[in-house]
């Protein structure tokens, strides 16, 4: 199998009917004048992007991040920004729906669902990163659940993050499989290999560390339908997996579960799989009954 | 954010009384950086004052052979006004390496001036910041400090101001005019912002209400030949690591003249005085601007991370009064 072959199977695994894809054979589109089927919505700013529907009786959620790395919380009181005017309901670990944990993405079975991390979702007083979600403030207007989300007052028992990935190597395990194939490490000899190359460049290369910065930010708009049956528009870039991944979260069939995404204003990998404030938002508007935006800030 | 009222004034007289009378008012030119801010909480006024429909959007020449810029002239204007591309490019480069194109249309000079530091520890509500919350200690210090000063720091505060245009105006010896409830009154750029010293919330000379009406540059024939160099970590839309603000006059091989100002390594826009006394009649070579650089950066004073700065500093300032040595010697 030639080294293309090999990538072209790969990309043929993502797709969900595994199909081979006719296009993948079709060349020669280098160097010339393409139609570009959204091109002309876009440039009219008339492609509609997820945070820019509207529903009726819609109404926003806004996250309370965590200030500490590590730890537990140990007080949290929403009394005060669930006075505020507007507020439905300020979600927290205490009042949470349960949730399923969130499934890993195993390459081999996509329907098993792709979450970013397998961690419970604002489901225990547990906190592993800064900024984790801690409350869920939901309103009638945004501004209104962005200032309760001020009044919600968290207390930590913060611990020492671990945060040198050189320091935690000692302690490294390997996995039993990566994103479920087999996981293996291959090293040659480098220095042999340059000692025997004709010619010779001996440098250091770093590469620094890089973030998904689309200018689309991420955002959904979740509405629980009379049957019992979600709708999403997601910024997503797999819709399927975004589907499956919050059909187990949920425990929803998987049938029962629509999620639409028009247009990815850039996404680089950043919204393939999906990140807690998607199951958030669909909770919230589980909890309120009513659709619920939740537009994340960059 | 909070709720807060608006109103817009038509007459500076009008504009402070009304920021005068209105409870925990602030003065609004462009938003770019204010409105940000009240997102944030950072800033919570009760009432803005909208100043951007006062008449003080010219630039206009003085009788004394400068250029007087109105305080609510959009950044953009300044920066593409033939006047002041052909006298002082120093501060047209400045302002088109700040910010972005659609920013740069929306703030005024006023607000530029006056805009505040983004120390990533005085927009974090959950960090302890002296500017915020005056009293409460600094996390910057012992935190990731890679974007701070190393001039002009204080055991209370070592965040930087962010302004471009500001160090170029430092450099030129601009004056801001103001105008308030006690009159008006003209202050020398370089005393308008202030260190943060035991006071890192006041960021300025400005008394209460008082508001900024004109920004003057004097008559600098030499400022014609004029370098601003941004040092920052990607190409555009980034505040500078470290900047350079230069004019220089070269007679018979000496400088006869020198303006250098400094961004992004103090915690106001830096005028190096030190630099410019070394400079002052020596010859114009590298040697030269090596000793004017070390001259100004003998008090500096490197943190964690931002010990870089220093060297950083010392390189850039060579660098750009070498390239307008060069550029004059050609003319």
């Amino acid at each position: 199998m030639s080294a293309i072959e090999s990538v072209t199977e790969i990309i043929a695994r993502f797709m969900p009917d595994k199909k081979h894809d006719p296009l993948l054979d079709r060349d020669g589109f280098l160097g010339k004048p393409l139609y570009r089927v959204d091109g002309e919505v876009k440039v009219r700013g008339e492609a509609r992007f997820t945070a820019e529907f509207d529903f009726s009786n819609l109404v926003y959620a806004v996250l309370v991040c965590s200030t500490i790395a590590k730890g537990k919380i140990s007080r949290i009181d929403t009394e005060r920004a669930k006075q505020e005017p507007g507020v439905l309901e300020v979600l927290t670990y205490k009042n949470m729906p349960r949730l399923k944990a969130p499934p890993l993405m195993d390459i081999s079975d996509l329907k098993k669902g792709m979450a970013a991390s397998n961690l419970p979702i604002l489901q225990n007083a547990s906190v592993n990163w800064d900024g984790q979600p801690v409350a869920v403030v939901i309103a009638e207007k945004l501004e209104q659940a962005e200032h309760a989300a001020s009044l919600v007052e968290v207390e930590y028992h913060a611990e020492k993050p671990a945060v040198s990935f050189d320091a935690m190597k000692p302690d490294a395990e390997r996995p039993a499989d990566i994103l479920g194939e087999p996981a293996v490490i291959e090293i040659g000899n480098t220095e042999k290999a340059i000692q025997e190359a004709d010619v010779r460049i001996d440098q250091t290369y770093r590469t620094p560390r890089y973030n998904h910065n689309a200018i689309e930010p991420h955002a959904t708009i979740a509405v629980w339908n009379e049957d019992g049956t979600l709708g999403l528009l997601d910024t997503s870039q797999s819709v399927n997996t975004a589907g499956h991944t919050l059909a187990v979260e949920f425990a929803l069939d998987p049938s029962d579960v629509q999620v639409l995404a028009p247009f990815v204003g850039g996404g680089f990998g950043g919204k393939g799989s999906l990140w807690n404030y998607t199951p958030l938002c669909v909770a919230a508007a589980k909890v309120v009954k009513r659709p619920v935006k939740l537009a994340l800030s960059r | 954010m909070r709720d807060f009222s608006y109103a817009r004034a038509v007459t500076v007289h009008e504009a402070v009384g009304l920021v005068s009378t209105l409870r925990n008012a602030k003065f609004l030119g462009g938003g770019t950086n204010l409105v940000d801010l009240m997102r944030e909480n950072i800033e919570q006024p009760d009432a803005l004052v909208d100043v951007t429909r006062l008449p003080l959007s010219g630039i206009t020449e003085t009788a004394e052979g400068g250029i007087s810029i109105g305080a609510e002239v959009r950044n953009s204007a300044v920066a593409n006004h033939p006047l002041i591309r052909q006298r002082y490019p120093v501060l047209s480069q400045a302002i088109l390496f700040g910010a972005s194109g659609q920013i740069r249309n929306m703030a005024t000079v006023g607000g530029n001036v006056m805009q505040r530091t983004r120390c990533y520890y005085f927009y974090d509500e959950a960090a302890r910041c002296n500017k915020r919350n005056s009293g409460a200690g600094c996390d910057a210090i012992d935190g990731f400090n890679r974007i701070h000063a190393i001039l002009g720091v204080s055991e209370h505060c070592i965040a930087t101001h962010p302004s471009d245009m500001c160090v170029a105006l430092a450099a030129l010896d601009a004056t801001v005019r103001v105008d308030g409830p006690n009159g008006q009154r003209a202050i020398p750029f370089q005393e308008f912002h202030s260190l943060p010293g035991e006071t890192p919330h006041v960021e300025t000379v400005l008394r209460t209400h008082e508001l900024i009406t004109a920004v003057e540059l004097p008559s600098l024939p030499f400022a014609k030949r004029s370098l601003y160099r941004k040092i920052r970590d990607r190409a555009s839309y980034a505040f500078a690591l470290v900047s350079v603000a230069a004019a220089v006059e070269i007679e018979d091989g000496k400088i006869r003249n020198a303006r250098l100002a400094l961004g992004g390594v103090a915690p106001k826009p830096w005028r190096a005085l030190e630099a410019e006394r070394v400079l002052s009649g020596a010859q114009a070579n590298i040697e030269t601007f090596r000793a004017a650089a070390d001259a100004e950066l003998t008090n500096a004073r490197g943190y964690r991370d931002n010990r870089f700065k220093i060297e950083l500093t010392r390189r850039t300032i060579a660098s750009v009064l070498s390239e307008l040595v060069a550029a004059e010697v050609r003319q």
